[in-house]
């Protein structure tokens, strides 16, 4: 295996396509950075690193099949499943390398939103941007293993990356239901009460959603949101299962997380009865137990996905038979 | 006789076709092994399941004395390289770094052997060169130098002169001569261009229809193939005695035709014949190819 893991890292250290994706992951960072500096919280940056990879490693993965270099590795004695795991430990590697330099140029061009989120959610968030960014090179390279032709891979990649994304567009949020309502940014803004609790107008409002969504007070203080999509159990099912499975899930609710804690760089100068945006919300972020424990039980999920999407992608590549 | 590869009843069945059937092959150590056959015959299927591409569907092969379900195989494969259909190379690395990268592969631990091979396959001059801009020969004498890292005891060459120009079918033929004289590695070649198989093979194994029609050796081979005059008289005991009385080699094939292996005088053999009463009725030149060869040994399998 240790000779595979040599051999992979120097074809990738030679590999021109690896460098151009860490130039380009580097700039698109760079850009976000700025962005988000700038003008408001955008988080749009975790579909362009998973094209990266999409491209990077279907089209590494793929060229050892189409230019047939995989054969000397099996005529060298190494077995199939080595070779496949060891694409595997490559992948995370070179993942690795670019979510380092990804959060390197984050955190250097926006200080300030790391110093005014708490240290531990900090790194639970960062955590868990890696865990699912492993988990989209894992699916990438399984689906370049089995595929067996760079061409094809890529493009299956793409659209699956697509597709993971589209679909996560028209979930309600976390997918908990009931659920309760949570604080965030908006609400807080327009209709949070000075104790911390939503208006009776807020609640007006809230209760005109389109969708027969109801949200309702309950006696120990909390908000229960009712929508009738989660009335469906196929719905409600393939949501529960795509919040868990969609790596795409997991960078939208550190996303969520940050903005949270952190909001738009325009509200950051809104002033409150003295206070700023940031003090104003810091009770409230602080208190987010429900949303905080769902990042605890994705950080829980990833290894389980990242072994589980493997251990498949392994399986039905063992099945096919080299061309 | 020691054997590097020998195969008991090996087969390969895709779905409904059986690409091999029932194959007992053997590959003496030390040797240039030609398998010949038309394309289709099971030729790469061969050598697909040997280096373990291809797991076979019944039977088993011994690979430098290790069965194939043993769990040392792998350490076997180690000592076996092969150039299967087109080289596999990295298009967008130089000579050195594809042979670096094999290196890495096998786990050699040193580099110091790639100037030397990349010498032996003669591409010195092309070392800094990407192989995306190689030509076909070019390429193939760099996959032969990757089957060759790690000195290997036994090289499984798929096709190797397939597409070549001249030139370049001659620098193959010299190099696989070179590596089994000079490094005493064991080749099996794989190919249909029976004549450039016939320069440098020492034993043949006849592939058709993914059955093993033949195996033999090349001094057989040669002497089935020899230069020879194929002579009809009115009684071939008349022909015996004058080419006894001439001390001429034949082989007597019937009542009124026998073989000669040497040139003889045509005017002392109408003489000695008349002597004997002996009606010469036609005189023909044979040179039977190893192409004839394996064409008669195909039609006759065909045909039966």
């Amino acid at each position: 295996m240790s000779n595979l893991l040599h051999a992979g890292l120097h074809r990738y250290l030679k590999s021109k396509l690896f460098w151009l994706a860490v130039a380009v992951t580097a700039i698109s960072s760079y850009l976000w950075g700025y962005w988000c500096r700038e003008a408001y919280f955008e988080d749009m940056i975790y579909f362009v690193q998973f094209m990266i990879f999409a491209v990077l490693f279907s089209l590494e993965v793929g060229r050892e099949f189409d230019e047939g270099v995989f054969r000397n590795k099996i005529v060298g004695g190494h077995s199939k499943s080595r070779i496949y795991i060891s694409e595997m430990i490559l992948a995370a590697e070179a993942t690795c390398l670019m979510f380092f330099i990804s959060s390197v140029v984050f955190a250097v061009l926006n200080p300030h939103v790391i110093s005014i989120i708490p240290a531990e959610i900090i790194i639970k968030v960062y955590i868990n941007s890696l865990t699912a960014n492993i988990i989209c090179s894992v699916m990438i390279v399984a689906i370049s293993c089995i595929l067996q032709r760079r061409i094809i891979a890529v493009t299956v990649c793409s659209l699956l990356l697509c597709l993971c994304l589209y679909s996560l567009s028209g979930s309600v949020y976390w997918l908990t239901e009931p659920r309760f309502y949570e604080v965030d940014a908006e609400s807080v803004y327009d209709n949070l009460g000075e104790n911390g609790t939503l208006s009776d107008a807020a609640i007006e409002d809230l209760h005109s959603f389109d969708d027969g969504t109801v949200i309702k007070k309950l006696e120990n203080g909390n908000y229960l949101v009712e929508s009738p999509l989660y009335r469906n159990k196929l719905y409600t099912a393939f949501e529960y299962c795509n919040g868990y499975l969609n790596p795409f899930s997991n960078m939208v609710m550190n996303c969520d997380m940050l903005y949270t804690c952190f909001g738009d760089s325009i509200l950051s100068e809104y002033q409150q009865d003295g206070n700023t945006y940031y003090e104003t919300l810091k009770p409230y972020y602080e208190s987010d137990a429900m949303k905080e424990n769902l990042l605890n039980k994705r950080l829980l999920a990833a290894p389980f996905l990242i072994v589980a999407y493997s251990g498949i992608g392994l399986a039905v590549y063992k099945r096919r038979n080299f061309r | 006789m020691e054997y590097i590869l020998t195969t008991n009843s090996l087969g390969k069945k895709y779905r409904h076709f059986h690409a091999l059937d029932n194959i007992s092959l053997h590959v003496p150590k030390g040797s240039i092994y030609g398998l010949v056959g038309k394309n289709g015959a099971g030729k790469t299927t061969l050598i697909r399941v040997v280096c373990g591409l291809q797991e076979p569907s019944t039977g088993e092969y011994c690979l430098c004395s290790v069965k194939n379900t043993d769990a040392g195989i792998s350490k076997a494969r180690r000592r076996v390289s092969a150039l299967v259909e087109t080289p596999a190379l990295y298009l967008d690395m130089n000579a050195y770094d594809n042979l670096k990268q094999q290196c890495l592969i096998l786990g050699v631990p040193s580099f110091d052997e790639i100037p030397q091979i990349i010498k032996f396959v003669g591409l010195e001059g092309a070392k800094k060169k990407t192989v995306r801009n190689y030509s076909l020969g070019m390429k193939q004498r760099l996959g032969i130098a990757i089957a060759m890292i790690g000195n290997p005891d036994f090289i499984l060459l798929d096709e190797p002169i397939n597409g070549l120009d001249p030139q370049g079918i001659i620098e193959v033929r010299e190099l696989i001569l070179k590596l089994n004289r000079e490094r005493q590695v064991t080749v099996l070649v794989s190919s249909h261009i029976l004549d450039e198989l016939s320069k440098i093979a020492t034993h043949y194994g006849f592939l058709n229809g993914g059955h093993l029609v033949k195996e033999t050796s090349a001094e057989e081979i040669n002497l089935a193939c020899r230069k020879c005059a194929v002579v009809t008289v009115s009684d071939v005991k008349g022909l015996a005695l004058v080419l006894d009385e001439m001390k001429i080699e034949y082989e007597v094939v019937s009542d009124t035709e026998a073989k000669i292996y040497e040139e003889p005088n045509i005017t002392t053999l109408v003489t000695g014949l008349l002597k004997h009463n002996c009606e010469l009725i036609s005189y023909q030149q044979k040179n039977e190819s190893l192409e004839n060869y394996f064409i008669n040994l195909i039609g006759g399998v065909q045909n039966e």
